[in-house]
Parts: structure tokens; sequence; C-alpha cells
């Protein structure tokens, strides 16, 4: 990670090139052209598109009496209701899901992080729901919490009899949440990766000069490891912030189409623009919801890369920061 | 147990004689809690897919089948369409993982070997690409799709696999960055191309990372609703997608044992795939250092 921030931050030096530099050139672009193609055609052209489409009232049928409406689809958005509501679960649902997830993840990494018989299953066991197809996954869980037909019910009932909780529709942010933790594998094991990573000689100098296992894991570990959990805060919120598929289908679909059949106040916001573009053809509405979104995105991911000079921790002083 | 060797630290060959302290017994206690919550939704779906009609529908709720309808098994999936959208997830998937991966091998190679001018920029705009949420592009790609006539066809998959994606781009790029360079030189000298020093000298040693983007990308699809759902009609679509439809009776009620068995099936080749191949995910994740 910190060659990364070093080639991000410094500039390559020009100089003329020789023969042997310019066939290097030419096989750069020949291995990354099958990517620059795809990024040119089915990312910077459809964003173009798309953002194009924002300022229009295009329902997916009117392309010959297309008609421009400058930012009323924008202004449309910020009056609406939905948007309100479905931003604010959305940031709800993010909010407790990526620290919460990330701190358990950590601590089950720590856990792991010893000799123990058996880890290799126990690990195994925990990383498992994380690899879970999505669309089967939530099935089940969803059976889980199933009002009659689920376990939870099912055992609650052996305390207090007769607990027919409709666990779906009464907490279903609440359900959301727990699914995304069930699936904490994925972070554990790279987190595990990362504690790995962690050289044992500073951990024993730390031991000789008389700290305990609490300021050792606070001192040494925790710092070696801010670049991961930065990694994972990043793709983590911006992962969380797009909860679409598990939304709809733990809610169940109305119809066989996949239209949503969420009540609007238990709106997330990508299940929002998904049933205005896909369910009412607003297209030119539904693009510009998504920009919105999408700005709001990038605005908290360049907080947390300017906060992170502050809290992430790379062993090697960066010389990149002075030339800046 | 080769992971267990793996990780091991040396500090720990050392054999001292066992003793059970109590922490250690706390330690194992939550582990075992742990490990049926973990597993609880997964051995529930397997009860419930043993079930009658009846059995699902009763109240109180009934823990285990008073008989296991492993009848359901070949009803869910031989009787009903079930591989036909197997079949179809599949023509997806398949193609879409190997050209993901060796489009995005080829990419990841050239970033951490090769030298242009324009590099950094493109380096930036793979990583940025990691930040742009998935709707912003894929409505106008849709709109686009329809246009040309791609939708309910399976081209979508093989233009998106071809150009590769940002977050396997990183992975081989952070580890072919780690690969030595003697050997590559020495292959130079010898006059190799460098399609050839890619393809029989740092493929060959890439095993671990090229396990862990297949099995990652071929999960991914596999466990994809949005994508069919917009795209693929109903004959067309993949099981994440159609397989809620299969299990209806003649009312139009969704036979939920039949249902959940199906469900078994679905999860089934992934949970395979992830128990053969997680040894090289682990070490993919540890050489490649998403970690850092």
């Amino acid at each position: 990670m910190q060659d990364i921030a070093r080639m991000v931050r410094e500039p390559t030096i020009k100089t003329r090139m020789g023969r042997r530099a310019r066939r290097e050139a030419r096989d750069f672009y020949l291995f990354t052209g099958p990517w620059i193609l795809g990024f040119l055609g089915l990312s910077l052209f459809p964003l173009a598109v798309g953002l194009l489409t924002s300022f229009t009232n295009y329902n997916g049928l009117n392309l010959d009496d297309i008609k421009f409406v400058a930012l009323r689809n924008y202004t449309r958005a910020f009056e609406s209701e939905d948007f309100t509501i479905s931003l604010k679960n959305t940031f709800v649902y993010a909010l407790f899901v990526v620290p919460v997830g990330n701190i358990l993840a950590l601590i089950l990494a720590g856990m792991l992080n010893r000799a123990l018989a058996g880890r290799a299953g126990f690990r195994t066991i925990y990383y498992l729901p994380s690899i879970l197809p999505l669309a089967g996954a939530i099935q089940a869980w969803g059976l889980m919490f199933n009002t009659n037909a689920g376990a939870v019910n099912a055992f609650l009932s052996l305390f207090a009899p007769g607990t027919a909780i409709n666990w779906v529709n009464q907490y279903f942010i609440l359900m959301l949440l727990l699914f995304a933790w069930w699936q904490l594998g994925g972070a554990m094991v790279i987190y595990l990766a990362g504690l790995q990573g962690v050289p044992e000689e500073l951990r024993e100098a730390a031991t000789i000069d008389g700290a305990n296992s609490t300021q050792i894991f606070l001192n040494v570990t925790l710092p070696l490891l801010t670049p991961v959990i930065f990694f994972q805060a990043v793709l983590g919120i911006v992962g969380a912030l797009q909860i679409l598929d598990s939304a709809i289908l733990l809610y169940g679909r109305a119809g066989l189409s996949g239209t949503v059949s969420l009540p609007g106040d238990l709106y997330m916001y990508m299940v929002y623009v998904y049933s205005q573009v896909f369910d009412f053809q607003r297209y030119g509405f539904g693009v510009a919801l998504s920009w919105i979104f999408f700005i709001i995105v990038l605005v908290l991911t360049m907080i947390l890369l300017f906060t992170s000079r502050y809290w992430v921790y790379y062993e090697v002083a960066q010389e990149g920061e002075k030339v800046k | 147990m080769s992971q267990a060797q793996m990780v091991k630290r040396p500090a720990m060959t050392r054999s001292v004689p066992v003793q059970i302290r109590p922490g250690r017994l706390l330690l194992y206690a939550s582990f075992i809690l742990l490990t049926m919550v973990f597993i609880m939704p997964v051995v529930w779906l397997l009860l419930t897919s043993l079930k009658t009609r009846a059995e699902y529908g009763s109240y109180p709720t009934m823990l285990f089948p008073a008989i296991p309808q492993w009848s359901n098994y070949p009803e869910a999936i031989i009787v009903r369409p079930f591989f036909k959208l197997a079949w179809n997830t599949l023509q997806i998937a398949l193609p879409s993982t190997i050209l993901t991966v060796l489009s995005s091998a080829l990419a990841g190679f050239a970033f951490a070997r090769l030298n242009a001018p324009g590099k950094r920029v493109l380096f930036i705009l793979v990583l940025s690409m990691l930040l742009v949420p998935r709707m912003v592009t894929t409505i106008p790609n849709f709109m686009l799709f329809s246009k040309l006539g791609l939708t309910n066809t399976y081209w979508p998959w093989i233009l998106w696999g071809l150009s590769g994606s940002s977050f396997h781009i990183f992975l081989f790029r952070q580890f072919f960055a780690a690969v030595p360079k003697d050997l590559e030189d020495a292959a130079e000298v010898d006059g190799c191309s460098r399609f050839r020093i890619f393809w029989q000298i740092f493929l060959p040693v890439s095993g671990p990372v090229i396990a862990t983007a297949a099995i990652f990308h071929f999960q991914w699809v596999w466990g994809d609703w949005f994508t069919p759902n917009i795209l693929l009609s109903s004959e067309n679509t993949t099981l994440s997608v159609g397989l809620g439809t299969l299990y209806l009776d003649p009312k139009g009620m969704t036979i939920y044992p039949l249902y959940m068995t199906a469900l078994v099936a679905y999860l089934l080749p992934m949970l395979i795939i992830f128990l053969v191949g997680q040894k090289y995910i682990v070490q993919g994740i540890v050489t490649s250092g998403i970690k850092g």
C-alpha cells in the first residue's frame, strides 16, 4: 500500500525515450488496452451519457421529442420525501454497518491469531457466510427470521411460548445490519493476514520494555494495521451505501418482474433509484439521483483521504509528501 | 493441515506441557458459540429443505422434519427446470470469470512491471473506478445496451469481462510487483517477448491470486441479482433471478420446502468451490497484500 501512495503522489520523471523504452511503452498500452477500451466504452462514455440524460425528461421511449429540463430533475430530488427518507435510512445503515462490522472483524481476527487447535476450522466457518452467493444467502437469512417457519422465533418460543415476531417487517434495517455482520468473514480474513504481517520482533521488543498486551495492541499492532483499516473503511463505506439486492430480496418482490415491493419509508437509496428507473421508467430523474449519490460518495471519500494522513501510519516516511 | 502450518509462528513450535487455563477455555467456548451463530442459517435452510409443506407451515415451528423428505431434492432439481437456469448462469459466469481474470492479470502485470508515459494517470483512474457507484454507469449502460440490441443476450457480460475489473487489476498489480526481477531479466536477455514473459513466467507463479480473483468473481456473478434482472428475460435469466418462480403450485403459491431445497442446490457449488479453493484465497490475500 505504501508503494501505491508513493506512486500516486510522485510524478514520473520525464526522460527522452530510447527505442527500448518506446517498445516497453507500446507493450504497456497493449497489455492495458482491453481495460482502457472498456474504461472508455463502458465507464467514461456511459458516465457522459448519463450526465446528459440527467438534464432531460428521458423515459426510455421519447428519444424523438426529448426535452432539456436543466436542473429540474435535481431540484425535484431534493423536494422528494422518498429521497430524504432513503438517504437517511442508507446513512443510518452505513454508519452502523462499517464501524461495528470492522471492529468485530478485527476482534475475531485477533482471537484467531494465536496458536489454537482447530483454528483453521473456525476460520473457515466464520469466513463461509461471506462467500455464499448474495441472492441465496439473503433468502436463507430471511428464512431464519421468518415469522412462522424461522429458527429465531422457534428459539425464542422456548422461553416465551407463542413468540411470532415479524422481524423483516418490524426491524427491517436491523435485519440488514445483522445480515452484513453475518458476512464479516471477508474483512476478518484480510485483518488476519494483516496481523500475521506484524513482525514478531516488534512485539517482543515491546514486551521486553515492559508493555502489557493492551499497550502492545494499541501502540504496536494497531498503527501497523491502519493502512488495512483505511482500505477496508473506504471500500466498506462505498459498498454499504450502495446496498440494493439484499434490501429488495429480503423484503420480497411484488410479482415476478423484480418490481420493488418495499414501502417507501424502508427504501435504501439505491432501491429508490432502482424503482424510479426500472419500475417507473424515469430515466432522467433516476440518473440525476445516481449522480447526487456519486457526489456524496466522492465528498465522503475525499474527507477520508484527507484525514488519512493524520491516522494512517506508513512504515516508510513518504518522500512524496513535500514534492506535492 | 497445511494452512495451520503456514500461519504457525516459530515460537509456538516449542512443545509445552498442555495446561487448561480458564482463559483458553473461555476462548474455546466463545469460538463454539460463534460457530453455532455463523452456521445456523445454513443448518436451518438444510432442515427446512427436508420438511413437508404442512410441516413448513405448522405452528408451533417444528425444528426437525418428522421424516426427512429427501424426495424434495429430485423434485426441485430434476422435475422442475432447475438445470436450465443453472446452465444459463454458468454460460454467463464462466466466460465472464475467465475473461475478467485474464484481462485484469494483463493490466495488473503492465502496471507492476512496465513503464510508459501516462501510467500514473491510468493507475489513478483504475483506483478511482473503485469509488464509482455501480448504478451511475449501469443505468446508461442499460440504455446503450437496449439501443444496440444487446439486452437479453450474454454479450454485456463478455464486454464487462474483457475490460477487467479495477479490484482484480489492483490485486494482480500488488502480487506481480513483489515478484523478483531476476527471472524476467534473464528471459529478456534471451529475447523473450513480453507476452511470453507474462504467460510463461508470471502466470505460472500466480496460482493463488488467479484462484482468489476467479473465485471472488465467479461468486459475485453467481450471486448477482440486479444485473440479470434488468438485462435478461425470464427464459434466459439466471438462478439468482428465476429460482423463486420455479416452485409454484397450480394456485400460484410458492411451495417453500421445494424452494429452500433449490436454494441449497444453488449455494452448494459455491460452497464446494470455496472449500476446495480457500487455501489459495488465504494465500492470495496474504501475498498480494490487499492488506497493505
